[in-house]
């Protein structure tokens, strides 16, 4: 029989690792044609951590100029670092790691604690609860609307606008390019609006950044503020999602971790991110001609970099696809490596740390209900749409 | 040894990831090499604030900064 993996066809979403042991195995690069072909009639697979690695190391080969996400045209998306090589994806991102700044992120976590603790009361003494919809989902919202100074009561819009662009499996659709436009409309007004009344926040922090003596355009404000609302929501939704399923799914991981809230300090967390990536994979073509694992990719196509995959390597993880909160996790590829390293990922781990801390102090050990999760996407992110818990209700 | 102390910066290659965060915070004190890591190109006291803040962004927690008193 021939080997088959679509990412994209939801069969495949529920359960991938079974089809990265056998890409990792026998089809380290593995070519895939594009139904759609709206720009590439085909990209190909890398599956193992030390390729995934190396191209993220080599940005010139494996260049991020037309995009990093597969078969999709980035000259239809708002233009961000994310679909920059050097020189100038170097000087934006300086910007940013200059004024997201540790401090800058410490004091989220009373903002991160407070919207979980209401959330999770909600629903405790029920017994039951959608994690999804009624938990992780307002998390990372609230979080860029606080990092960005935005007004919660818009909340809604906002996660509407970034499930409907990032979060189905046509990112230049009809529907996804009107929110496109959309929310860049509403940057650029943000925009004008801060340069009239400074408040202390990350846009008008970039507002009076230079690069290089000059100033930044509306429009580059404007894209940095959409690169902080795309890449903060559906990713962090779908971690604390994912580590919420893993955690029900292993009840003698959740136990050990009810027992022992000092893991969080030391294993947990890194481990629940390595087990079930958030980003499953995100893409980048080649400038040349290029060889990976044996297999010569000519320049000019796309490869889709498998960090789910890299996460459950087996040369680099024992018993890759058991989770163990008390695995010492040296590295893993969640947050990608290299020059792209996602820069919010500080945030990420904080909103994930909190949260889960959170339904541990307030609800008792959790159930999944399995049959009730519903997927929604595996890469770039492993979307949950539905995650269905249960628990002993809490009285009072 | 100066007034602001001995300052010693050091980064641990076997956990650097290649993000960078230090050479935007920090650019005077760290260097990326051929092998896409970061090093440490200066141990200039005055760069002591910097460096700290380097090393708290950093993402893998490679950077080591310490300074004794002078």
């Amino acid at each position: 029989m021939t080997f088959e993996f679509d990412p994209f066809d939801p069969q495949y979403w529920e359960n991938p690792y079974p089809y990265y042991v056998e890409m990792r195995h026998h089809y380290p690069v593995f070519k895939k044609e594009n139904d759609a072909k709206r720009v590439w009639p085909h990209y190909w697979m890398i599956s193992r951590a030390q390729d995934v690695n190396d191209a993220l190391f080599d940005w010139k080969t494996f260049s991020s100029a037309t995009g990093t996400l597969i078969d999709t045209d980035a000259s239809l998306l708002p233009e961000t670092m994310f679909h920059m090589d050097p020189p100038r994806h170097d000087q934006l991102r300086s910007i940013l790691s200059r004024v997201l700044t540790p401090s800058r992120i410490a004091n989220l976590e009373p903002v991160v604690r407070k919207q979980a603790q209401e959330l999770a009361d909600a629903f405790k003494a029920r017994g039951t609860a959608d994690v999804v919809t009624e938990f992780a989902r307002s998390i990372p919202t609230m979080t860029m609307c606080t990092l960005m100074n935005l007004p919660w009561g818009e909340h809604e819009k906002f996660l509407t606008w970034n499930l409907a662009t990032l979060g189905g499996a046509d990112f230049t659709s009809p529907e996804a390019l009107q929110a496109w436009g959309e929310m860049d409309a509403y940057w650029k007004g943000l925009v004008v609006e801060r340069r009239k009344e400074r408040t202390d926040d990350l846009v008008s922090m970039i507002l009076h950044a230079q690069v290089e003596g000059e100033d930044l355009t509306n429009e580059e404000i404007s894209g940095f503020c959409g690169l902080l609302h795309d890449a903060s929501q559906n990713t962090t939704i779908n971690m604390i999602c994912n580590a919420i399923i893993s955690l029900g799914r292993y009840p003698d991981q959740q136990r050990k971790l009810r027992d022992d809230p000092g893991l969080w300090s030391t294993t947990a967390l890194e481990e629940l991110l390595r087990f079930e990536s958030p980003v499953q994979g995100l893409a980048r073509s080649t400038t040349c001609d290029v060889t990976v694992s044996d297999v010569t990719i000519p320049a000019g196509d796309q490869v889709l970099l498998l960090y789910g995959s890299a996460n459950h390597d087996e040369t680099v993880f024992e018993n890759p696809d058991v989770l163990d909160i008390e695995r010492p996790v040296k590295t893993h590829w969640t947050f990608g490596h290299g020059i792209h390293y996602c820069l919010g990922n500080a945030v990420a781990r904080l909103e994930t740390r909190v949260s889960l801390q959170v339904l541990l102090e307030t609800i008792p050990m959790w159930d999944i209900d399995n049959a009730g999760i519903e997927r929604g996407q595996l890469v770039p992110t492993r979307g949950v749409n539905a995650a269905p818990i249960s628990f002993e209700p809490v009285k009072g | 040894v100066t007034e602001l102390g001995v300052v010693r910066i050091a980064v641990d290659l076997d956990r650097c990831l290649g993000a960078q965060n230090c050479r935007h915070i920090a650019p005077d004190v760290f260097e990326i090499g051929d092998d896409g890591l970061s090093h440490v190109k200066n141990q200039d006291p005055a760069q002591y604030d910097l460096a700290v803040e380097a090393a708290q962004s950093c993402p893998s927690g490679a950077i080591s900064v310490t300074r004794s008193q002078p």
